[in-house]
């Protein structure tokens, strides 16, 4: 790995060189693998800490000045993704509980309600999708229905990874609003 | 998720790659800001000042110092956020705006004092007129800080909102003093210090969703 060709590599990524981008991401994920590790961050979730953080150089690749050294920029990134995910990880933990071994008991059976809500529920929701915008409706079957990976929906729809999260995310809210509309 | 996955994710962002112009550096766009906010205050002094208290006390180092010192606080702390906004700052930026603020504070804080044992309580009044016209200064530079901090990255956005709103208080709490002077450093510390902490826990909250990254 030969890190000194990387803030080249980089400025030639922010006029566009798909190649010296490409060459750049590759090596230095193993930068970032590392980073993280040293984090803390459990190793089963390294790799999708890695992950977000090439989706966020890729985001704000901008901000990087050739002039200057690009460890400290792709440090303070890792880092910060590590970060957040550590509190994303936190407020799961917090509200969630061990299930007691009474659960049946304390808790209604949601198949008990099975035959009354057999093809209604899903069908709600697919009429929804089915109203979205085409971009939206895309994202949301790829991603939410299909449970594609960002990277094999990015890939399948020749949508970027952003605009997918974009789509995905005002999908979301659109669908929130129209079962608001139908429940209020 | 797999290496596998990350090489399939290197492969879709390399093939979404366009250009992208870069940032400029955080100082050049410290000094476009300060190009920006510099006028505009001095028009606000000049427009309702300066004030005849204000022209006295030029020469009293127990009320120059201070202003000097809030007027360093905020041309600081816009270099420390312009540096905050872009990853990899080093953490001594953090501290940049600290000597200053101080020195603003400590110097307020001595005067206010020595009143304090010279006169007891009797010289503290209210005056909500200092702390809305900080606010209504702070808020529009402010949305113009916040707005070119935006186009940059700031990792830590809670620490950048307070000290871009630090910044912008400072500068309002300068311009305000020279054609609203208060006849104390207490009066000073009380008034235009409160109103800053204010405008800095506003930037602290707000900068939280304002500042965030884009993804």
């Amino acid at each position: 790995m030969r890190d000194d060709d990387w803030p080249d590599l980089l400025a030639r990524a922010q006029q566009g060189d798909e190649a010296a981008y490409r060459r750049f991401l590759g090596e230095s994920a193993g930068f970032l693998r590392a980073i993280v590790a040293r984090t803390g961050i459990p190793a089963d979730a390294i790799e999708d800490v890695v992950q977000e953080a090439l989706i966020t150089i890729h985001a704000i690749r901008h901000t990087y000045d050739p002039t200057r050294p690009v460890r400290p920029w792709l440090t303070a990134i890792a880092r910060r993704r590590a970060v957040d995910w550590r509190r994303r990880r936190t407020g799961i933990a917090r509200n969630e509980v061990a299930m007691p071994d009474h659960a049946a008991e304390t808790f209604a059976d949601p198949d008990s309600n099975r035959d009354l809500d057999r093809g209604d529920s899903g069908e709600t929701v697919r009429r929804w999708v089915a109203k979205l915008p085409p971009g939206q409706r895309q994202a949301v079957e790829m991603l939410k229905l299909k449970e594609m990976s960002l990277a094999e929906a990015a890939a399948q729809s020749g949508q970027s990874i952003t605009a997918l999260k974009v789509a995905t995310h005002r999908a979301l809210a659109n669908l929130r609003k129209m079962w608001k509309k139908e429940t209020t | 998720m797999t290496t596998r996955e990350t090489e399939n994710l290197i492969g879709a962002l390399s093939a979404d790659v366009r250009p992208v112009k870069p940032l400029a550096g955080p100082v050049s766009r410290a000094l476009r800001y300060l190009a920006f906010a510099g006028p505009c205050l001095l028009a606000i002094a000049l427009y309702y000042g300066p004030s005849e208290m204000f022209l006295a006390r030029v020469n009293q180092p127990v009320f120059m110092v201070p202003w000097l010192a809030s007027v360093l606080t905020g041309v600081l702390a816009t270099i420390a956020v312009f540096h905050l906004s872009v990853p990899g700052a080093p953490r001594w930026i953090y501290l940049l705006p600290i000597p200053p603020l101080a020195v603003w504070l400590g110097t307020l804080g001595a005067g206010c004092l020595g009143e304090l044992v010279a006169h007891g309580f009797s010289h503290i009044g209210t005056s909500w007129h200092c702390v809305m016209v900080i606010l209504q200064t702070s808020i529009p530079l402010g949305l113009v800080l916040g707005w070119m901090l935006r186009k940059a990255a700031p990792l830590a956005p809670v620490a950048t909102g307070a000290w871009a709103a630090l910044a912008v208080a400072a500068f309002a709490s300068a311009t305000l003093e020279t054609f609203h002077s208060l006849d104390t450093a207490t009066m000073i510390l009380l008034w235009h210090g409160t109103a800053v902490a204010a405008v800095a826990a506003i930037g602290a909250v707000t900068g939280k969703t304002a500042l965030r990254l884009p993804v």
